[in-house]
């Protein structure tokens, strides 16, 4: 009989060393009595370091909780002598913290005393990252599905205008009964209509591949003034319809480490737009001055300070280009500095309302 | 003679504010225009006998600028005929509710058709 208990103590002990979670036992005022191996796998501290000390102590692994938490801890197994069990953050004698299942039970004589306590832990760090990245994708993906949803709404929206206007002036054009004059206007606005859409869909498949991460790059080394003095070139004739002067920077040359056709699709972009904002009589000017920097000044209505900081927002459109611009989508500045950021550079706008605006961008003057 | 009926158009997109100032004009109405909710509502206050009103608007939306006329004297009797490309059911349950007497659905009608919705009226 004495054998048998003894080889079950034995056995037991020998449960308790080798248990993966950590148990400790302290007497009844929290002294630790025992720490089994893994209280050192866990925290870091040897049974040597720990034995004698109060458990749970600062100087230990414990602490990292707020002193109401520990407060009710000792009330629950001190006073009511209850089992206790939550889950709580401790710190390894590396420093590092750690989350764990904290489960401590007294052990109470004959008389309802507590003769010790027995804690175990178990580490739930690397349960509760995984927990917490998995919330973290799911919120990701959630808020990728709820902008795509706007994005879809948004973009119909602006298909859907242009498609009304097409749709009418066909009626009208089908009703018979209007005069050449008439009918020649109609179709110019159906085809201006059509254009529209026609830019609208090519904008946002070009959204599309970017925010997709698709839309591939070539970067390579450039001349910026060259560029910019080709696309004022190519737009010298809008200008000159608008009745607006294109002012070219002198002929030095800044060469930048980027895509040459998407850097051409901002350039017209900012050149394009100064142009429609700016009246009769006033002037553009484009200038590259150093350090991979391209800058396109016009002497238009400039931007309300209210509007500057969500000029490139997607969908965005300003006061100004309501009045000015009706049929725009709001993508273009969008489209351009997500371009200009995907180059690894920067964009941005300086205005001065009834004055005129700087658009400018930086772009890497070499590879990265 | 008899008086000409006016109607205020709140559309943010000349292109199609053109187009309807045609048909509306061909019917005998006079037109006022306004592209943003807040002139629209500076607008209705010249008493136009009816508001033709966008949704999609910048700085104040359609169904701000109906909570917006309903409750204000003098301008709640005004009847104001929702025109939109919004087509979803919940938009035009909203415009109703908030007190539009019909919604028309700018990619569905022609503009003669919108005009016809208009004269039906007065």
């Amino acid at each position: 009989m004495m054998v048998k208990m003894t080889e079950e103590l034995q056995m037991f002990k020998l449960a308790v060393e080798n248990a993966s979670d950590h148990i400790i036992i302290t007497n009844s005022e929290g002294i630790i009595v025992f720490a089994n191996k893994a209280v050192e796998k866990i925290t870091g501290f040897t049974p040597e370091e720990v034995v004698g000390k109060k458990a749970g102590s600062k100087g230990l692994w414990g602490g990292q909780m707020d002193g109401k938490f520990y407060e009710e801890m000792w009330k629950k197994i001190k006073i009511d002598k209850e089992p206790f069990r939550a889950e709580i953050v401790n710190k390894r004698k590396n420093g590092e913290l750690y989350e764990c299942d904290l489960a401590i039970t007294p052990v109470l004589s004959g008389e309802d005393v507590v003769e010790f306590y027995v804690g175990v832990e178990r580490d739930i760090s690397k349960e509760k990252t995984a927990i917490r990245t998995r919330e973290a994708l799911f919120n990701r993906e959630y808020e990728l599905e709820r902008k795509e949803r706007d994005f879809v709404a948004v973009a119909s929206h602006q298909l859907l205008t242009p498609l009304a206007l097409i749709k009418g002036y066909l009626s009208l054009l089908l009703r018979g009964r209007i005069t050449d004059s008439k009918k020649l206007r109609y179709m110019k606005e159906v085809s201006l209509g059509a254009t529209r859409m026609d830019k609208l869909i090519k904008q946002l498949l070009e959204i599309s591949r970017i925010e997709r991460g698709v839309l591939k790059m070539e970067k390579r080394k450039f001349g910026l003034g060259k560029l910019a003095r080709e696309v004022a070139r190519e737009l010298k004739e809008k200008a000159k319809r608008a009745g607006v002067k294109l002012v070219i920077g002198k002929k030095r040359e800044v060469v930048v480490w980027a895509d040459k056709v998407f850097t051409r699709e901002v350039v017209v972009n900012l050149i394009d737009n100064a142009i429609k904002f700016t009246p009769q009589g006033g002037s553009v000017m484009i200038d590259w001055p150093s350090g991979g920097q391209l800058s396109v000044t016009d002497t238009g209505a400039g931007i309300a300070e209210s509007d500057q900081g969500r000029i490139f927002d997607k969908f965005y459109k300003s006061e100004n280009w309501v009045k000015h611009e009706s049929t725009s989508s709001g993508l273009g500045l969008y489209i351009a500095k997500s371009l200009v950021e995907m180059m690894g550079g920067t964009i941005k706008v300086e205005s001065m309302p009834g004055r005129g605006s700087v658009f400018s961008f930086v772009l890497p003057k070499q590879k990265k | 003679m008899k008086r000409q009926k006016k109607v205020l158009l709140v559309e943010d997109d000349l292109p199609l504010a053109r187009m309807y100032q045609v048909v509306l004009k061909a019917a005998n109405l006079v037109v006022d225009t306004a592209m943003d909710g807040e002139e629209a509502l500076v607008k209705a206050g010249d008493g136009p006998d009816l508001i033709l009103l966008d949704i999609i608007l910048p700085k104040k939306d359609g169904f701000e600028v109906l909570v917006e006329l309903k409750k204000t004297e003098g301008l709640r009797d005004i009847p104001v005929v929702c025109l939109t490309v919004l087509h979803q059911q919940e938009d035009i349950d909203k415009c109703k509710r908030l007190g539009a007497v019909d919604f028309l659905i700018k990619t569905e009608l022609t503009p003669e058709e919108v005009v016809k919705r208009v004269l039906s009226y007065f």
